[in-house]
Formats: structure tokens, sequence, C-alpha cells
């Protein structure tokens, strides 16, 4: 009999161990949290998106299995703890990679500024050859004042860049451009227009 | 001999369950994960948040039913069951991405309408500031305008729907300050006492026409003709180009505005910079009054002269002059032949409150 009871106290402490012990992976789902935030921080949500969601689904995924660990008499947190784990190396990973995102947006951002420039000092150029005074068409003047407009525009470029809003500096960039484009094309036509009249 | 035969029992049943490696893992596995992303880009979280959620909880159950089958011995295997599931949870995917891109579809067609109507407006209101040679804020919001449509279609391109009402906004703005600079250009013939004024201008030099059997001409400034009236009944109409600010009335040197009243022709000249002209007599008494009011009042520099030899020039109808009206060199050849000195030339701003340019005007956005 005691030696029943010597064996149900043995077996007793070893389960109290199994399960109590087992404690749950606080730290570490911190630190996943904290190094998601990081990437979230870094725009991560903008310039690596896809990247961003299968961090946070692996976060999920932990957080299920600690869930299910949870509920389980003898608990195991080893995998969500090796999650974890991975899943901050994971999120470094990514954060690493946004600067270069960053650059390379903004960079393909200024060029098109560039480009759009370009355009529309092209436009004023060929609008400077365009008559001017008395005789001159409506229309020339008409792209003139446009001209003038998409040469304000160009300031919110800028604007969009001193934001860091990469994208929708390269949008306005890329419209102006056109606008510019299609100017020059209109002043061209009009010219030869003015020429062949001659 | 026994432990023999026990080692070699134990090694027929590893290689029995052991070294058999299963069936494969079902391939609609991996191509439910891929759609499940497809879905997450395509933006179901946010078109069918409630099916989409769902979903993925079907596919994780059906991934911890593949890995709970993964865990048995190859020979125990089977995942037909799991790759049923899986097959469920892609219909499943497939038919939620059909919703998530009809509900898109239907709102980039909204907004679609939208920027439809917004830009027709647009093109309206170019045409209308074309023909006023309107190059100020009427001109410049229009354009303004227009580069921000175009980013609305790149958003729209994009599928960056959040961001478009935003931009629609702002390009409801541009063609309201586009549509306020054009009434406020346009204010004088909005005005229906200064229409009834013209309008009783060109009643009377039809009348002088009619009643000593004489020509006459009319210039309608916001229709752009000229109609050469003989007996009191129109004749002949022709397209005219007016000064580089023509909608206004004419004050002084240099405002390069076609002057507004009831003048004749003074001297007709056959070989003018212009092909042919036919002078008028601007300033007459009245625009004299009125230079003199507006230098009184100190609306005029001292220096500023009244201006003068406005004339019905050739050169083109579509050409800009200082205040002169002009018209196909053609066109100035019949004109020439039908002036004679004294013929009248009325010139009016519009002769009716609903002309279309004018209704298209007061029809605002807002």
């Amino acid at each position: 009999m005691k030696r029943l009871m010597k064996h149900l106290v043995l077996a007793l402490t070893v389960a109290i161990l199994f399960t109590s012990c087992a404690k749950q992976p606080t730290q570490e789902l911190n630190n996943a949290k904290a190094a998601i935030d990081a990437v979230v921080a870094e725009k991560g949500d903008v310039y690596a998106p896809d990247d961003l969601k299968k961090l946070n689904d692996d976060l999920q995924a932990a957080n299920d299995e600690i869930t299910a660990q949870s509920k389980k008499f003898f608990k195991k947190y080893g995998k969500a703890k090796e999650m974890l784990v991975k899943l901050v190396t994971d999120a470094d990973a990514v954060k690493a990679l946004i600067p270069a995102r960053i650059e390379e947006a903004k960079n393909n951002a200024l060029t098109a500024q560039n480009e759009a420039k370009a355009a529309v000092d092209e436009a004023k150029a060929l609008l400077e050859k365009a008559p001017k005074g008395k005789g001159t068409k409506a229309d020339i003047e008409a792209m003139k004042a446009d001209l003038g407009a998409a040469e304000t525009a160009l300031a919110e470029i800028q604007t969009a860049l001193d934001a860091q809003d990469y994208f929708g500096a390269k949008d306005k960039a890329v419209s102006i451009k056109d606008k510019a484009a299609a100017i020059s094309e209109q002043v061209k036509q009009a010219i030869e227009k003015v020429k062949g009249k001659r | 001999m026994h432990r023999t035969r026990l080692t070699a029992a134990l090694v027929a049943a590893l290689f029995a369950f052991g070294c058999r490696t299963g069936p494969p893992v079902p391939p609609e596995a991996k191509q439910a994960f891929e759609l499940e992303l497809r879905l997450w880009r395509a933006g179901a979280s946010v078109y069918a948040a409630e099916a989409y959620g769902g979903f993925r909880e079907r596919l994780k159950a059906a991934q911890t039913g593949l890995e709970r089958e993964s865990a048995k011995l190859g020979w125990f295997r089977d995942h037909q069951k799991a790759g049923a599931e899986f097959r469920a949870v892609l219909a499943l995917g497939a038919d939620i991405l059909a919703r998530v891109e009809a509900q898109k579809k239907a709102k980039a067609d909204s907004f679609g309408a939208e920027a439809e109507f917004l830009a027709r407006r647009i093109i309206e209101l170019q045409e209308i500031t074309l023909r006023l040679n309107e190059k100020g804020e009427a001109r410049r919001s229009l354009a303004l305008a227009e580069l921000a449509m175009a980013e609305v279609q790149t958003l729209n391109d994009k599928a960056a729907f959040e961001t478009i009402p935003g931009k629609l906004v702002s390009v409801r703005g541009m063609i309201g300050r586009s549509e306020a600079a054009l009434a406020a250009f346009l204010e004088r013939y909005l005005d229906p006492a200064q229409v009834k004024m013209w309008k009783s201008w060109v009643g009377r030099t039809i009348e002088d026409s009619k009643r000593a059997g004489t020509t006459a001409f009319v210039v309608n400034k916001i229709e752009r003709t000229m109609t050469v009236f003989r007996a009191g009944k129109p004749v002949r109409s022709f397209d005219v180009g007016l000064g580089m600010n023509g909608f206004s009335d004419k004050l002084h040197s240099g405002d390069n505005a076609t002057p507004e009243g009831l003048y004749k022709i003074i001297k007709k000249i056959p070989n003018s910079q212009f092909y042919k002209a036919l002078l008028i007599n601007y300033p007459n008494e009245e625009d004299r009054a009125r230079f003199e009011r507006a230098r009184k009042n100190g609306s005029l520099d001292s220096r500023t002269g009244i201006g003068g030899l406005i004339e019905i020039h050739g050169g083109g109808k579509d050409t800009l002059t200082r205040g002169c009206i002009g018209l196909e060199d053609t066109d100035m050849d019949v004109v020439f032949n039908l002036a004679t000195v004294g013929t009248p030339v009325t010139i009016v701003g519009a002769l009716e409150t609903d002309h279309p340019i004018l209704a298209a005007v007061k029809k605002r956005l807002e």
C-alpha cells in the first residue's frame, strides 16, 4: 500500500511537471510581433505586401499552435517556439529587403520626374517656335495655357517625392509627361498647318 | 537462434513499414495555397471578408488533415480524403475569386461612369475655352483636372479603388473652379439686360437696312459669325475670328478686345497685310465717353490710349487678332465686294441668353 502511494505521488509529480511547467512562449511571441511591427514601420505594407502577408499568416499559425497546445493535457510548445523564432528571422530578412525596394521605387519616380520635365521643356521649346501675337492660332494659345498647368503640376511630383509617396509621384510624372508629349505633337501639327497655308 | 529470428523480423518490419514512402502529397494542396495568395492579392479580405475567412479556415483544416495523414507510416497513408478536401477548397476559392472580381468590376464600372461623366465635362469645357480663347484660370483648371483624370485611370488599372473617390472629388473641384472662372468670363453674356441691349442694337440695324434697302453687317461674338443683311434680310453668314481677348468689349489700346457697338465702314483697303481689310470707325462717340469715364475713375492709366485701327480683314477665321474681325480670304473677297464706305457694322456679344455655350456654362456640376 505504502509502495502504491509512493508511485501515485511520483506519477502525480511527473504529471504536474508536464502540464504546469510547460510555459507558453510569451517572450518569443512578443519578439515575433515586434519584428512584424518593425516591417510595417518600414512601410512593408507598401513595399513588401506579399511578404508581410506571409509573416502575418505565419504568426497566425504560431498562435493557432499555441492555442492548440494550451488545450492539451501534455503541453508541448517546442514547435510554436520554433515557428516564432523562424518568424523573427524571416521578418528581419523582409525588413532588410525593404530599403532596396524603396530605393528602386524612388529611382523610378525620379526617372519619371526627369522624363516629365524633359517632355515639358520639349513642348515649351516647340511652342516658342509657334507663331506669336497677331495671327496666332487659338489652339496654340490654349496649348500654352495647358502646358503652363502641366508645368505647375511638376511641383506636385516633388511634393509627393518629399512625402516619400514614390508610386504616387511616378503616376503624376507619367500623366504630366503624356500630356506634354501630346502638346508637343499638337504643336508640330499646328506648325505644319501654318506652314502649309503660307 | 531466437535472437536471429527476432532481428530478421524487425528488419522485415522496417522494410515493410518504414521504407514505403506512401502516396505523394496531392498537388491540389499547393494550388490551394497559391489560390489563397491570389485571393488575398485580389482583395478578398476587403470584398468578401466573411467568405475569405471561411476559405482560410477550410484550407487550414485541409492542411491539418494532410499533416495528420502524412504523419502515418507509408503503408497506412491515404491522401485521397485530403485531396478531395483540397479540391473542395479550390472550388470554394475559385467561387470567391469570381465574386471578388465581379465586385471589383462593379466598383470600377461605378467609378468609370463617374470618371466618364467628368471626362466628358472636361472636354465640353475645353472646347468652350478654346472657342472663347479663355487661357486663364478656366483653361488651367481643366488642364489640371485632365492630369488628375489620367491618375484616376492609372489607379483604376491598378484596382487601387480606395484612393479613387478622393481623386474624383479633387477633379470635381478643379472642374468647379473652371466653371466659376468661365461664368465670370462670360458675366456680361449671362446678363439678360446686356443681351437685351445687344438685341436692340441688332434690331435697329436690321430695321435701318430694311427701311433703306441697304447692306449691313452684324457680328455675333458668341456665335463667331458675321451675317450680311440686305434690305433687312440675312443673305450670307461667315465664320469669323476675334481678338485675343475678343470676348471683352474694347476699352483701350493693347487690350486685344473686339469692340461692341454700332459702327460703320470708313475705309476699304484692297491690299492689306491681312489680304483685304475694311476699317471701321472705332472709337465711336460712345467708346470715347466710356474711355473718358474709365480714365476719370482711375481704372485706366492716364498714359493709356483708346486704340484704333479695328478692321474686318482676311488672314483666316481661326487666327487671333488684336481686336479685329478675321475671315477666311475667300469669304473676305465676298464681304469686301458687298461693303461700301458707310456700311453699318454692328458688333454684339450674344443675342440669346440660352445660347448652347452659355447654357453649357450655366450647367454647373454642383
